[in-house]
């Protein structure tokens, strides 16, 4: 499941017959790129009814490599969390209390 | 960034289309993405990462605050895992930053 699929839902919608898949492709690159150079800025994406990217900074601490078990610190760095958004979450099966 | 600021964008880049055939685009993407996420339990997207669907196993848990043993059924929840590009981008924020 990548890329196209998505691609290819949207323009199979009659709505957006117009275009392209070509073009869907690149609109969806765009948002792809505007999300990535957003969080490379330091800056969190939230997009209602999806969810949220967040840019966490990691701590350096130690660690091992795991082939030879000598310790290393493993520097400081940023990564992007996800939090789905609730209608996100619900459809992928949130706990149904007991 | 939140949603909005970004079907901006994606309007300013694309001459060809007006802001709000570029809303009901980039709603519909997201739309799809969420439906190949939910229906394929995974999605990967090159240059940028993948979205899984991870089975969590039922457990015992206990509420903190009665110390009360309460069962917890079989759940999934939704993890985000930055692909290499998006990673390497995100150096540059790190580099920035120190």
């Amino acid at each position: 499941m990548k890329r196209l699929d998505i691609v290819q839902r949207v323009v199979e919608k009659p709505e957006h017959t117009r275009y392209t898949a070509k073009f869907v492709g690149q609109v969806f690159d765009g948002i792809l790129e505007e999300i990535s150079s957003a969080l490379e800025n330091g800056e969190d994406v939230k997009i209602t009814g999806f969810g949220t990217f967040i840019v966490r900074k990691i701590n350096d601490r130690p660690g091992r490599n795991p082939k030879t078990g000598e310790p290393v610190l493993i520097p400081a760095h940023h990564t992007v969390l996800f939090h789905p958004s609730r209608s996100l979450l619900r459809v992928s099966g949130k706990p149904e209390r007991e | 960034m939140t949603r909005d600021d970004l079907i901006k964008r994606v309007a300013e880049k694309n001459a060809g289309i007006s802001l709000s055939e570029a809303r009901n685009l980039v709603l519909d993407l997201f739309e799809s993405m969420k439906s190949v996420i939910l229906e394929g339990e995974s999605l990967e997207i090159r240059r940028f990462g993948v979205f899984e669907i991870h089975h969590r196993k039922p457990r015992i848990a206990r509420n903190p605050r009665t110390g009360e043993k309460v069962s917890v059924g079989e759940r999934k929840s939704l993890i985000f895992r930055p692909g290499k590009i998006l990673k390497l981008r995100m150096k540059n924020l790190t580099r920035k930053s120190t």
